[in-house]
């Protein structure tokens, strides 16, 4: 694993927002949408980032990109070989890396302009990074179209002559059209009805295999993640419970947040029917996480340890692959598995 | 008594009609109900999940009509028409929540903002029952907790917007609850929720499936929800019932080529990356310019000359199970 070219490391990144309050708008507290993450990225991998609405795994990806700036930590990211922070670059050297970094939007009907032909959607990045001339373009513009699946012509037309499916592919060839290292999927197949959401999916590998591309998908539905990604992070409360391959992960499950996850995903495959592990209650406020380990009020293992001592990311081996996991007993589950 | 028939709808047609178009939203839905079981509603977005629902209900919009067949409720003093009952009238209005109820997609604009969730689930309980308010407060109180909404007696004084998603939701199920109905029509009720809550909202399904003995018709979107509950499925597409029977038959027996496509295109969780997802080639038929045969034909890998000229009549395969396909029997003869 050591060998392998990191890409992308994130270092205890925190991003708070403040809640302001009162005629002066003074701050009376944060939202702790992500508090101390560590990532490392490996180059043509697709790392899953998977949790419930509210767990902060959108935040993550938006601080990465520095489309929301995070209030510490390192975004360390290689560019042509050299190492930089993304949180301290101007914004000039940060348009500069966002050559090499770009996101796929949720929501196929918000993330197109409607008054722009798609042409023109893909013109302005295009001028922004030096290609000046019309044909040299719509070259550029017809070809992604071709790598996305959807006739050169369609570029004069306008994004409300589309179906969600095609959207999001050409939100797909959006983000393709700089020639990125690293895409950010935020939950780029969710918003899709089963059958468009398999056309995506597919699409992403092929693009992936094309192109070494690298991907950090960020979604909810599980099922889609163990599709598509190598390893997966999985985040409660701001921060990553359990992080390793997916199909370590899937078969030595170690975290008693990630246990219930995957024992609460519907299976469409009825002969498998098992027993729900069910979790009491919501996810807790980010404004107010519980004191130490953050899943400790739904744990249904949870000691005097759990509540006062916040458990650090340490990894562990299992079968000869890094499996991480944040949980003072984590050496007990791993016992109960094998 | 469990699987007496409680709903019976034959050959049902609803139009809509809209901009002098008109969109056949149901082509000849018939089902069954059944006390004491669930039957699950599957399809993509825009095939006529909600519009069934909605036609049981009598909340179908003004601009719509049910133009042939018939909805029959097995009421205790008699079968009752829904269809023939106008939709704002005393009859509808004193079965609508009392004997039927529905829970929404979408907690959040199915509840009214500007009213207490305990004012609401009261109004239900006023309307309906002979109870004075301080009892309807004590048996909504009630509801809240068998709901497991905690601190009920703080909650009932709560506005919806001070309650989570999980909460909201369980919350609308109370109200659905609160008169105890014969059936329950529950129109993707846990899409907007998250796994973990969602297997709460199910585990409360089959809990009062099972203790109250109520019938209840399930629409999702989503194989696994089907595999969990459902004991019953009925696979949609285009306004046709094209596949049921029980969950078991149709979930490992796929004859229908939708069905089939269907299971085929769905990442299943255990089957890791080597699984092959086959998406479904094309997109769903604009309903104003539909095929002439069989809807699913020009998406279909196995169409013939006979599927396109004419839509295919209802096949029962086996025991209970029906299948809308001229090449049905080749295909469950051929595994």
């Amino acid at each position: 694993m050591e060998n392998r070219d990191v890409i992308l490391s994130v270092r205890g990144l925190k991003t708070y927002f403040p809640i302001k309050k009162g005629v002066f708008k003074h701050t009376v507290g944060y939202v702790k949408a992500v508090d101390g993450v560590d990532l490392d990225v490996h180059r043509g991998e697709t790392l899953g980032i998977v949790g419930e609405s509210g767990c902060g795994k959108t935040t993550l990806g938006k601080s990465i990109l520095q489309l929301v700036k995070p209030i510490d930590g390192e975004v360390n990211y290689k560019i042509e070989g050299e190492i930089k922070n993304l949180v301290k670059l101007n914004s000039s050297d940060m348009d500069e890396a966002r050559k090499k970094l770009q996101i796929v939007f949720q929501d196929p009907y918000s993330s197109l302009n409607p008054a722009f032909t798609i042409f023109g959607a893909f013109s302005d990045p295009l001028k922004k990074f030096g290609i000046k001339e019309k044909e040299q373009r719509i070259k550029i513009v017809g070809d992604l179209l071709e790598a996305v699946n959807l006739p050169r012509d369609y570029m004069t037309r306008y994004p409300n002559e589309f179906s969600g499916g095609q959207r999001q592919r050409i939100g797909i060839a959006r983000a393709l059209c700089v020639n990125p290292e690293l895409i950010v999927c935020d939950e780029a197949v969710s918003a899709l009805d089963v059958s468009i959401q398999a056309q995506v999916l597919k699409l992403f590998k092929s693009l992936q295999l094309e192109r070494n591309l690298t991907y950090l998908f960020i979604t909810h539905d599980l099922s889609v993640v163990e599709y598509v990604a190598d390893r997966i992070a999985v985040m409660y409360l701001g921060k990553i419970v359990e992080l390793a391959d997916t199909d370590s992960l899937f078969e030595n499950t170690i975290h008693p947040y990630t246990r219930a996850l995957l024992s609460a995903i519907p299976i469409a495959d009825i002969r498998k029917r098992r027993k729900r592990i069910p979790l009491q209650g919501d996810v807790p406020s980010p404004v107010n996480p519980p004191s130490g380990c953050p899943f400790h009020p739904r744990c249904a293992f949870c000691k005097d340890i759990c509540k006062n001592e916040i458990p650090m990311l340490k990894p562990y081996d299992i079968d000869g692959s890094d499996h991480f996991v944040s949980c003072h007993f984590a050496e007990k589950f791993m016992n109960l598995n094998l | 008594m469990k699987g007496d028939t409680i709903v019976k709808i034959d050959n049902l047609n609803v139009n809509f009609y809209t901009n002098q178009r008109c969109n056949k939203a149901l082509r000849g839905v018939s089902f069954e109900l059944k006390k004491g079981s669930i039957l699950g509603f599957v399809g993509e977005s825009g095939c006529g999940k909600s519009v069934s629902a909605n036609s049981i209900m009598g909340l179908l919009p003004d601009l719509s009509r049910i133009e042939e067949g018939s909805i029959v409720y097995e009421s205790e003093s008699g079968p009752i028409n829904i269809e023939k009952l106008s939709k704002k009238g005393p009859e509808m209005r004193k079965l609508r929540g009392s004997e039927i109820a529905m829970i929404f997609q979408d907690p959040m604009t199915a509840l009214n903002p500007v009213f207490t969730v305990g004012y609401q689930l009261n109004e239900m309980l006023l309307t309906h029952t002979n109870m004075n308010k301080k009892e309807a407060t004590k048996r909504s109180i009630e509801l809240l907790k068998e709901m497991g909404v905690p601190a009920p007696e703080e909650r009932f004084y709560e506005y919806p917007h001070e309650f989570s998603g999980g909460m909201r939701q369980r919350a609308m199920i109370a109200m659905a609850m609160a008169c105890e109905p014969k059936v329950l029509l529950a129109d993707e009720p846990t899409t907007a929720l998250d796994v973990t809550i969602q297997a709460q909202i199910f585990e409360l399904m089959l809990k009062l499936r099972d203790e109250k003995n109520m019938a209840m018709m399930l629409i999702t979107h989503d194989m696994g929800v089907i595999a969990e509950l459902a004991d019953d499925v009925a696979v949609m597409y285009m306004g046709n019932i094209v596949e049921s029977g029980t969950a078991i038959d149709v979930l490992t027996k796929p004859t229908h080529p939708y069905t089939k496509a269907l299971l085929d295109s769905i990442p299943v969780l255990g089957r890791g990356k080597s699984q092959k997802l086959e998406p479904i080639k094309g997109s769903t038929p604009d309903p104003y310019n539909r095929p002439k045969g069989c809807q699913f034909a020009p998406r279909c890998e196995i169409a013939c000359q006979k599927c396109l000229e004419s839509m295919p009549e209802e096949l029962i395969i086996e025991d209970g199970h029906m299948v809308r396909c001229f090449r049905a029997e080749e295909i469950f003869n051929g595994k």
